[in-house]
């Protein structure tokens, strides 16, 4: 696209009030290829020349020779850098060698599965390779599991279904696994915390029943940009892995703006909707004939900008109204196809999407990327910007913030964002409670042996001692054998969410099930009077049945959404131990963190005022876990107020830190664990941490045993940090609390006290008391008085008055 | 601990007597008139552990680098009447009367068959799939110069690493045979066992002709029984109703309570419950194929 021209064209309409922030230019790169030493097999070289691939990439040059020649290589290069030739290629000419060959291909989502297999039918055909390949997910039909098992050369399945459905039916298997040639594990960014920690053990269960029946496949796997992928890779398959990241594929110039919507009041707080103005530049781009990729944070919000902007559009010609459309979890499978189908023809103009459109589904060359608030992570969002591009051309993203204080932050202040690494990705295999699943789940697919169990981390012989007592196994001649009751994988689920989901009815068209919602969500968003939104039309909530876990709706005309209220409440049900540390008191125990979804806003579309108000009756949500908290003594607070300060806020910034730093130490992805502040079930406000899984996961209890650690570390992180009222990267918090809401219909909330923060940590590390900053007018408060009109002064008078000062200035 | 372990031994030594005591009451087994609890089950409770040897005589049999427990008896050495129900199988087998009925057809051919090549098989597991199982029970006709015999020859792994051994046995065996006569075998055993090899990863050549007398039941019995299980025809068909026979469901866990306590107490019952369900099959074809049914 013409970034350039586009640009020029929006700065002198009466739309643009100077919303460019900031400007960001990605230079272009050249391409750089390479030559493969030995060269593909001709047929395959033609086919890729038939697809329009002439020459390959260094990278790919790179990963190729590598994983031809045996060894496992994880590719971290940009988004549209060919990735997927990097694995297909060895793969088909693997095929083209030994047609018998098998290989198998992991992705996070089923429906990245789909969209790898019709890459894949490129290559296949009377003129191609001859070969079988397929998805085998939960939606495969049994009749066609066993043609798949038998005869697919290549299949494509997610780690939930490895787990879970091939892995215990290994001998169902035996003729794939014993000609597994190549493992191809896609996205492994996405493989994080609990998950990724489950998905590390199913990779050595693959490995160990792949090496049963005479395989030793080699593993390629591809990441987006993580700080660490080469560490996170060898972790995750638990292998040395080559890491190739030298990007040759070409970059056109990239425009990144930061586009900050206007303010609309003297005061320059209150700004234009940021919902309405991202959809004021999608119509401006889509009318220029640019294809555009929104990206927000709630499914609400796809619907409700994909609303204004087909409002907008439809001015200019009734027609344009479709060429825009939403992309969300939520729709059925068949819905979300049409919908990547009509992007990638070029039919649909503008695709309003969450996340779920970040992974690699394969959408055509987008020209340009619309970030609607900060996605939560300088990883997805550099995934987000990447998505719009491909090749040589010119591409422009243009971030939009919210007018929350962190979105402001990063506007007013870019260099935090284009100077940060992206964030890490951390797994620990060895969790006890996640090893313990996977011991019981490899016990019962082969006898574990002596040697295995010695590479399962220091906890495996001890955790098979307990489920030896448990007569879960029995050690005999040097093996561990299964000797439970059931089906132990059938225990674990790898994801921590809800495997209810509810399905959305419309009663008014024969009852046919317009998509699907997670149980978490089902109370937030389609709780009885709620408007639901689906493809940007409202429907009115009829009822919500949770037994049978069925939302009716029916499509009603009104000129509203709604945003529900809920409240989340921890209290200790237990306290299991407890120690005196330093000045205050660190508990460990059970407790419950409470979910209510107690009320909901009416939200009049194209303004952010509630317009009314309504009662949910619904039953609370509550997760039983294990937590870790912290209570203060009465003199930190007193120590806080005496410099003027809150001391709940500071708290709160306390918890912000703690979700960050706390990972590092007890292995775990930030959004495993929860931290709040509450005071319901001690004498005075405390500091909670909690595992984000119900029963724990051992977080809280090594957060326990390091809380001087982890404290210090909060400390040091927030001593550092350069901002100066706090920020994202300390005392603010990312990732809102409910990310499912509309960020503009909801309370803005604020950075919380950073100054305070360090009082109380001085306070608890025993440290030199910290003297705060004096307290500012918080910039936020309410605009300054406006001069009150009197009545001029006569300009005789004027004169007099004037000449009175000029003689006392003399004097 | 020397004149413990003296101790221990004449306590085996009594336990043997009494259990022989009790093999002899029970003798003659078979028929109408069978205590379903069978040869060696109800003796009650045990004052110390059962050894495998003292509750089913058998023999560790080494094969291919492994070893297994086998117990091969002649069927009247279970069952006095083993010679008479044996005679009317051979008859049965040998008479030109076929029932004109066409679900009897999967029997056809058992008539042709050579009655030693045709082996009734039966298994126990430790669960339902992908679980090692731990005895095959075969059953076939034994030609010797004194005239056929019916022999019962049940291959038991000790514990979970003798079950590869048990297969490969099974696995050298199985070609001597032209028929498999099973119960559910289509759905259940053979595909159960195929499962089994190919874990342990050798071949297994399967008899060409395979007689699922499940199929068979469903097809002719139709609703003259409540249900088509093989106790229910077994109590329907040959008049014989168990009593304190170890339930199917509980098999798994009694095997698992032997390999971790050694003790055979629970064993007894489960090699006579595979017994009883072999010899179970080998009367349905009897009485399927004689001309008062």
């Amino acid at each position: 696209m013409e970034v350039t021209k586009f640009l020029k064209k929006v700065q002198v309409e009466d739309f643009y009030k100077g919303q460019i922030a900031h400007k960001h230019t990605i230079p272009t790169r050249a391409a750089r290829f390479g030559d493969l030493d030995p060269p593909l097999p001709e047929k395959l070289a033609k086919l890729l020349k038939g697809t329009g691939i002439e020459k390959l990439y260094v990278h790919q040059v790179e990963a190729v020779k590598n994983l031809r020649s045996g060894k496992d290589v994880v590719i971290v290069t940009s988004t549209a850098s060919g990735k997927t030739l990097c694995y297909n290629i060895p793969v088909l000419s693997g095929l083209i060698e030994d047609p018998e060959a098998r290989a198998l291909y992991l992705f996070p989502t089923k429906a990245l599965a789909q969209d790898q297999l019709r890459v894949l039918q490129r290559y296949m055909g009377p003129k191609g390779i001859r070969f079988e390949a397929g998805t085998y997910d939960g939606d495969t039909p049994a009749s066609s599991r066993r043609k798949l098992r038998e005869e697919a050369k290549v299949l494509l399945t997610n780690p939930d279904m490895l787990h879970s459905g091939i892995l215990p039916n290994h001998a169902k298997w035996a003729n794939f696994l014993s000609r597994l040639q190549y493992v191809v594990i896609d996205e492994i960014h996405t493989y994080r915390g609990i998950f990724g920690s489950h998905i590390a053990n199913v990779m050595r269960r693959l490995d160990r029943i792949a090496a049963h029946y005479g395989a030793h496949p080699v593993f390629a796997a591809s990441s987006a940009t993580i700080a660490n992928p080469g560490e996170h890779a060898e972790k995750l398959l638990g292998r040395k892995i080559k890491v190739v990241a030298e990007d040759g594929s070409p970059r056109g110039r990239k425009q990144f703006l930061f586009w900050n919507p206007p303010t609309i009041d003297i005061g320059e707080m209150e700004r234009r909707s940021s919902n309405i103005e991202a959809a004021e530049l999608v119509t401006k781009l889509v009318l220029d004939d640019v294809q555009t990729i929104a990206f927000v944070r709630a499914r609400v919000v796809s619907e409700v900008i994909t609303r204004y902007t087909r409002e907008m559009l439809g001015k200019h010609r009734a027609s344009m109204k479709d060429s825009v459309h939403p992309y969300r979890g939520g729709y059925l499978p068949e819905e979300r196809r049409e919908i990547e189908r009509r992007l990638f023809s070029g039919d649909l103009k503008a695709v309003i999407s969450t996340n779920a459109l970040e992974l690699g589904i394969d959408v055509g060359a987008l020209h340009a990327s619309v970030i609607v608030g900060y996605p939560g992570s300088i990883a997805s969002t550099w995934q987000q910007a990447g998505r719009a591009g491909r090749g040589k051309e010119e591409a422009l993203t243009i971030f939009i913030p919210y007018n929350t204080p962190l979105d402001q932050y990063l506007v007013s202040h870019p260099e935090y964002f284009f100077g940060k690494s992206p964030e890490n990705a951390i797994i620990d295999p060895g969790n006890p409670h996640i090893l313990m699943a996977h011991l019981r789940s490899g016990a019962f697919e082969l006898p574990l042996e002596v040697k295995e169990v010695e590479t399962m981390g220091e906890f495996a012989p001890a955790i098979l001692e307990l489920l030896e007592d448990e007569h879960e196994v029995k050690f005999l001649k040097g093996k561990w054998y299964w000797t439970g009751k059931g089906y132990p994988s059938a225990d674990v689920n790898l994801r921590n969410i809800s495997p209810n989901v509810y399905t959305i009815v419309n009663e008014k068209d024969g009852a046919k099930v317009i998509g699907t919602i997670d149980e978490t969500s089902a109370f937030q968003q389609v709780h009885p009077q709620a408007i639901y939104l689906h493809e940007a039309e409202t429907y009115f909530v009829n009822k919500l049945d949770t037994d049978k876990k069925v939302a009716f709706v029916e499509p009603t005309n009104v000129d509203y959404y709604t945003q529900s209220i809920t409240e989340v409440q921890v209290k200790v049900d237990r306290e299991e131990k407890a120690k005196d540390w330093r000045i205050s008191k660190v508990c460990f125990g059970d407790v419950s963190v409470t979910s209510l979804t107690f009320m909901f806003r009416k939200i009049k579309f194209g303004s952010r005022d509630s317009i009314g108000y309504g009662k949910c009756d619904l039953p609370p949500q509550i997760l039983e876990t294990a937590g870790v908290w912290v209570v203060p003594p009465q003199e930190v607070f007193a120590e806080v107020r005496r410099h003027g300060r809150v001391p709940g806020e500071g708290l709160l910034g306390l918890s912000n830190v703690l979700r960050e730093v706390t990972p590092l130490y007890v292995m775990c992805d930030p959004l495993d664990i929860g931290t709040t502040v509450n005071s319901r079930s001690t004498d005075s406000p405390a500091v909670y941490l909690y595992d984000k899984y119900p029963g724990g996961l051992g977080f809280s209890l090594k957060a326990y045993d390091l809380v001087e650690e982890i404290m210090a570390a909060a400390l040091e992180l927030i001593m550092t940090c350069p901002c100066s009222h706090g920020c994202p990267s300390c005392v603010g918090s990312p990732i809102p609390p409910f990310s499912q809401l509309d960020p503009e219909a909801g309370a803005k909330g604020m950075i919380p006290d950073k100054e305070a923060a360090l009082v109380i940590l001085h306070a608890f590390l025993q440290k030199e008391p910290y003297m705060p900053k004096a307290v500012e007018r918080a910039r936020n408060e309410a605009p300054a008085p406006e001069r009150p009109k009197g009545k001029a002064l006569p300009i005789e008078l004027q004169g007099k008055l004037r000449a009175e000062l000029r003689k006392k200035r003399v004097k | 601990m020397g004149e413990r372990q003296i101790d221990i031994k004449k306590e085996l030594e009594e336990l043997k007597k009494k259990a022989e005591g009790v093999f002899s009451r029970h003798r003659g087994a078979a028929g109408p008139s069978v205590p379903g609890a069978g040869l060696f089950g109800d003796l009650g409770e045990p004052r110390s552990p059962r050894a495998l040897q003292e509750v089913v005589p058998g023999e560790a049999t080494p094969f291919a680098g492994g070893a297994f427990y086998r117990v091969l008896a002649g069927a009247d050495a279970v069952w006095p009447d083993a010679g008479t129900f044996h005679r009317e199988y051979l008859e049965a087998l040998g008479n030109p009367f076929f029932p004109a009925a066409p679900g009897f057809a999967a029997l056809k051919p058992l008539k042709a068959a050579c009655p030693e090549r045709v082996c009734y098989l039966d298994i126990e597991t430790t669960g339902l799939r992908m679980s090692p199982l731990f005895l095959v029970g075969l059953m076939y006709t034994s030609a010797r110069e004194d005239g056929a015999r019916l022999v019962v020859d049940q291959l038991f792994a000790r514990d979970y690493s003798e079950e590869e051994t048990v297969l490969r046995f099974l696995a050298d065996l199985l070609p001597r045979f032209d028929i498999l006569v099973t119960f559910n075998g289509i759905s259940f055993d053979m595909p159960y066992i195929q499962e089994r090899v190919t874990v342990h990863r050798f071949p297994l050549a399967k008899p060409p002709t395979h007689v699922d007398l499940l199929l068979v039941a469903r097809a002719v019995v139709g609703g003259r029984t409540p249900n088509h299980r093989l106790q229910t025809l077994e109590a329907h068909f040959c008049g014989r109703k168990r009593v304190g026979d170890i339930p199917g469901a509980e098999i798994p866990q009694a095997y698992h309570d032997f390999v971790r306590t050694r003790d055979a107490k629970d064993m007894a019952n489960v090699i006579h419950h595979n017994r009883l369900d072999l010899v179970t099959m080998l009367q349905l074809v009897t009485v399927f194929l004689s001309r008062e049914s």
